[in-house]
């Protein structure tokens, strides 16, 4: 199985993670289409990060409709099926992690999918604010 | 178009109108980007003699091909404006993230032309500007305006650069400040805006910025990121920060104490590294696409959170105003980033201010060590209020006014950062040299010398070092990445492969400083510059109390026969005006005019 791990305490809000996700997923440096989002609070003094956990609780897959989301078997990632996808976003709404969003290009809803188990995020992720596990169960 | 955006945006203040055009793509070839793009449509642009807080004069924030893009440090943005300060041609850099911001909406540079009627902020969404009302703001602070514009718009990611109370009363070293406490510090790009009646420029960004080769690019990153970024040299950004500097400064003698009397401070271990990071919180903070990370929130003896300041406040703010205290310093970084000042013009007015007082020369109610009464002048000066109206205006001025200038340690009227010359002669070449006056991020070439291995007592060498740093620095700032990146040329012209259109051999990249450098000189002898103003204030040549343990001396015949070897390396004559033959080697010909003018 394989998931992201987050420890917003070392995020430093460089977002090279968004950058990295839009360069790899979309081919352009674009923040508002990546798969993972970086807000910074002065206020809080910190950084926190959203992004897909692939967590137990699958908000998304039981708010859709069409059976669009679904977790694989295989390898324990939560996949979007755009065939499937009438984008009415009822799964982004219902994320509580508010790890979902919508591209502003395609109009269609997106989310973390590992890159397949090779996240881009990770590799430029110098603090380790996000890491990546893989294990066997 | 790839890297660049290929547009420019262009706001008429006057007209309260915008409009959008493509950039000179073929400049491209000679200028790169950023600085060297900005000097160019400054140059044209503006014509010489100008007021720069008149109308006529243009404020450019700029951006580089590289801005907005995972390489590590490209999210600088250099603002280029005529200098209120002296005439010159101005560039002052910030970090933070509104640079990527104006890429994602679409735009290489913002050029911001003649003046509101009334206060008013530029919003820029994407495609859609706006020129909005802004006298609700007039008279906020950084964050206060920062807080409103997001408010306001219902937007928390909009990102905003503005002025604060010191750039609307026009302050000679009121900032441009960014993400809360990035600043364009140096010069004034502050007071340009206010004379503007701009609040601040907005913007917001959905788009991206593409590049010619993306998995060639993500591939190459993360093939050099251990050999070029992540490797020892780079170490103390993630360990320390730039407060690290202070013990370096201190052991070499050069630390600016006592406004420039001394070059160490015996208090110097209450403001050092060791104070700063036992203070720090665990949380690092970056800038946009920066792995390097070298700001950290502090905690304050009372709990309260701030920026850390860093080593250029900690030595202006601190150890030249003899305040041995890094809470009260971080009062003053804090202060001056929300009054939109100048940390290091600041500290150095205050600590002015303090060697008049002390010396009885006239009485600004504040001396050395003092750090009540030296938060008080400095919200003093943002506000022109009594004694910080004077101030405002910088140390030069003040000095004429009272006959001080022995007491005033500037260049063309431009105060001294935090490495006193006297303890690394090669920066005071550099300092008298820089464009905008003194000032360290030209050519840092006391890396070579007080913190390196060449001898810092003598001017043998330097000419040529300096004049190397500045035509790297020259290339390196056109392409918007960040000082504390130290990397090759070579990594330049294959980042700018992969990324862009165009092709830059290492070649083509030295002979691109060499002609950015040469342009600005340009701009500066249009304006009247010439040899008499690359000189060194009267103090350097006096004795430096717990000065470096040598006889050596800077002497103005040293000093002046440096800059001779300066001026000859360079290609210009004896009165610093780049030659005929220079500029031809540059391709710099169309320009020839100014020369003509000057030896007329």
């Amino acid at each position: 199985m394989m998931k992201l791990v987050i420890d917003e305490s070392l995020c430093t809000g460089c977002r090279c993670c968004e950058l990295a996700c839009s360069g790899r997923r979309v081919n352009e440096f674009a923040p508002a289409r990546a798969r993972v989002r970086i807000r910074s609070s002065r206020e809080k003094h910190g950084s926190f990060i959203s992004v897909c956990v692939q967590c137990a609780e699958e908000g998304c897959v039981a708010a859709c409709s069409q059976g669009a989301i679904a977790r694989d078997p295989a390898d324990g990632i939560v996949k979007i099926d755009y065939d499937l996808c009438t984008e009415c976003m009822a799964c982004v709404d219902a994320c509580p992690y508010d790890a979902m969003s919508v591209d502003v290009v395609t109009g269609l809803p997106i989310k973390c999918d590992l890159c397949g188990g090779d996240p881009e995020c990770v590799q430029f992720c110098r603090p380790q604010a996000l890491t990546f596990i893989l294990s066997q169960d | 178009m790839n890297g660049y955006t290929g547009k420019l945006l262009r706001i008429s203040l006057t007209e309260g109108s915008s409009r959008e055009e493509p950039i000179r793509e073929d400049w491209i070839p000679d200028y790169v980007g950023g600085v060297g793009m900005g000097y160019r449509y400054l140059i044209e642009e503006v014509s010489p003699g100008i007021d720069p807080l008149g109308p006529d004069n243009k404020l450019l924030l700029m951006t580089g091909p590289f801005t907005g893009t995972v390489i590590p440090t490209s999210s600088r943005l250099v603002v280029i404006t005529k200098s209120p300060v002296n005439n010159t041609v101005l560039l002052s850099h910030t970090g933070g993230s509104i640079a990527g911001e104006m890429k994602f909406a679409g735009y290489d540079g913002i050029i911001l032309e003649g003046k509101a009627k009334k206060p008013v902020y530029v919003y820029v969404k994407d495609d859609e500007i706006e020129i909005r009302d802004a006298g609700h703001l007039w008279g906020k602070d950084v964050l206060q305006t920062q807080q409103a514009i997001r408010k306001e718009l219902g937007d928390e990611r909009i990102k905003v650069i503005g002025i604060g109370p010191a750039g609307e009363n026009l302050v000679k070293f009121a900032c441009l400040t960014t993400d809360s406490y990035h600043a364009a510090g140096r010069g004034g790009p502050g007071a340009v805006m206010g004379s503007k009646n701009v609040k601040a420029v907005a913007v917001r960004g959905t788009g991206g910025v593409q590049v010619k080769e993306m998995p060639g690019l993500l591939a190459y990153l993360k093939a050099i990121m251990a050999e070029q970024v992540l490797n020892d040299d780079h170490e103390w950004t993630w360990t320390d920060g730039t407060p690290m500097l202070v013990d370096v400064s201190q052991g070499a003698c050069l630390l600016p104490t006592r406004n420039f009397q001394q070059g160490q401070f015996e208090e110097a271990e209450k403001i050092n590294t060791d104070q700063a990071v036992a203070q720090g919180s665990k949380n690092r903070i970056a800038c946009l696409a920066c792995p390097l990370s070298c700001g950290r929130y502090y905690v304050k003896r009372d709990g309260v959170v701030t920026e850390r300041a860093q080593y250029e406040t900690v030595a202006l703010g601190g150890s030249n105003c003899a305040i041995g205290d890094l809470d009260a310093v971080a009062d003053f970084s804090s202060l001056c980033n929300r009054l939109g000042m100048d940390t290091i013009s600041a500290g150095a007015s205050v600590g002015f201010a303090m060697g008049m007082t002390e010396k009885g020369v006239r009485d600004f109610g504040v001396r050395f060590g003092d750090a009540s009464a030296y938060l008080r002048v400095a919200e003093d000066i943002a506000y022109r209020r009594g004694v910080g109206d004077e101030l405002a205006e910088g140390v030069k001025a003040v000095a004429e006014k009272y006959g001080a200038a022995d007491m005033a340690v500037e260049i063309k009227g431009l105060e001294f950062p935090g490495y006193d010359p006297r303890g690394s002669f090669g920066m005071a070449l550099a300092y008298a040299t820089s464009s905008r006056g003194a000032c360290h991020q030209r050519a840092f070439v006391i890396e070579h010398e007080a913190f390196g291995d060449m001898d810092p007592f003598t001017f043998e060498g330097k000419a040529e070092q300096v004049i190397k740093g500045q035509n790297f620095t020259s290339v390196k700032e056109s392409l918007l990445l960040c000082d504390f990146w130290r990397t090759s040329r070579r990594v330049y012209s294959k980042l700018l492969e992969v990324v862009t259109d165009y092709s830059f051999s290492y070649d083509d990249l030295v002979l691109a400083g060499e002609r950015i450098w040469n342009l600005g000189r340009l701009f500066n002898v249009r304006e009247g510059y010439r040899r008499k103003e690359d000189c060194l204030p009267a103090r350097m040549y006096e004795e430096l109390g717990g000065g470096p343990d040598t006889e050596e001396r800077i002497t103005p015949e040293a000093y002046d026969a440096s800059l001779s070897e300066y001026y000859r390396l360079r290609g210009w004559d004896e009165e610093g005006v780049p030659t005929l033959g220079k500029l031809d080697e540059l391709g710099l010909t169309e320009f020839a005019d100014i020369v003509k003018e000057a030896k007329a």
